[in-house]
């Protein structure tokens, strides 16, 4: 087996990757140290085809992903219990926050708050629209690749895309008179 | 909130209350890659998430042990590769030996089946089913209780000595955990 010093080093500068795309995509930070661990698990028994690949960390992503919506797929009805029975408790405790109007936005910078919250608020988003508006914004996939991954239609995948940016500007923007949209 | 109307009994250049059906579908167009945009723009500039200080630990720990266990301890996927091609060919040889032997046996117990009819699999799982139905109908009428008490041990041992084989077998080729 290969000597594991230099993917010690693998492992320290993609967890913060690996964790992101788990959690986003999963809304649960136990399951998605599982999946990270299984992600890593899995890149140590390719390491030798890995190891100093200018695409490890492009492999590494697509497996994360893949490892997601297969935990997701084989939860799915247990998962979504769960999930709904937490948005009842969470739904009455969403802070407000203000963000510049889209007109504006080329100025705007979020403040470490304000990053928080979003995440917390893409956390609290229906799984289906969290999985689809992760899918797309964080993992550049377009509506086509999506729905495929996921089995679904390209209509689905269009309106909870667009449901879940809704929300979250409803969360995460209350005032929203000057925005028009 | 918008008003809408007819276009047919108002004029439309000079009412500001009409109802622009293209308009209005440009407008939410526009709205709709407005929010896409404010999206894309907010959610882009969120930063990688921090992992937990716990995860890397973790997961050098199970690969230490998965480093330290002996090969075939490992998934079959991390094998040595001498050690694949060897377990490939004896478990092709085995597979090879059961199938020469338990044709003969299937052929004897079906006689309506010859060598030639094996492209048909429909019809030849139909004929052994219907001879093992008919068996199964005679040991059922006469056999004594105890008779069938051991026949269904047996036949559960063998099904859950399966079970214990595949999960076995899955272990080994899957993960070892």
């Amino acid at each position: 087996m290969s000597d594991p010093a230099p993917f010690e080093t693998f492992v320290l500068n993609y967890q913060d990757m690996v964790f992101s795309t788990a959690v986003r995509l999963l809304g649960n930070e136990a399951e998605a140290q599982d999946v990270a661990q299984e992600a890593f698990l899995r890149a140590w028994n390719h390491w030798e085809n890995l190891a100093g690949s200018p695409t490890a960390g492009g492999w590494l992503k697509t497996v994360t992903r893949n490892l997601c919506l297969n935990h997701l797929e084989r939860y799915r009805s247990r998962w979504k219990m769960f999930s709904d029975l937490s948005r009842e408790d969470e739904d009455g405790e969403a802070r407000e926050l203000e963000f510049a109007a889209p007109d504006t936005l080329e100025q705007t910078l979020l403040t470490q708050d304000q990053r928080q919250l979003i995440e917390t608020a893409i956390q609290k988003l229906p799984k289906d629209q969290r999985v689809a508006l992760v899918l797309y914004h964080f993992e550049d996939m377009d509506y086509a690749d999506i729905a495929k991954h996921l089995g679904v239609s390209l209509g689905k995948v269009k309106t909870d895309i667009f449901r879940a940016r809704e929300a979250l500007q409803k969360k995460l923007q209350p005032a929203r008179e000057s925005v028009g949209v | 909130m918008r008003a809408k109307r007819c276009k047919k009994n108002c004029n439309p250049p000079a009412n500001p209350w009409v109802f622009d059906e293209e308009a209005d579908m440009n407008e939410r167009q526009n709205n709709q890659d407005r929010l896409a945009a404010w999206a894309d723009h907010t959610l882009k500039q969120l930063p990688a998430r921090p992992a937990p200080s716990t995860l890397a630990p973790r997961v050098l720990a199970l690969v230490a042990r998965q480093a330290s266990a002996p090969w075939y301890r490992r998934p079959w996927m991390s094998w040595p590769r001498h050690f694949q091609i060897l377990s490939v060919l004896i478990f092709s040889g085995v597979m090879a030996v059961v199938y020469s032997v338990l044709l003969p046996q299937l052929n004897a117990v079906s006689p309506t089946v010859n060598p030639d009819q094996w492209a048909q699999p429909v019809s030849t799982t139909v004929n052994l089913l219907g001879t093992l139905g008919n068996a199964a109908v005679a040991v059922l009428r006469s056999a004594q209780g105890w008779v069938l008490a051991s026949v269904l041990g047996v036949v559960a041992t063998l099904y859950f000595g399966c079970i214990g084989l595949g999960a076995a077998c899955w272990r080994i080729v899957s993960n070892s955990r």
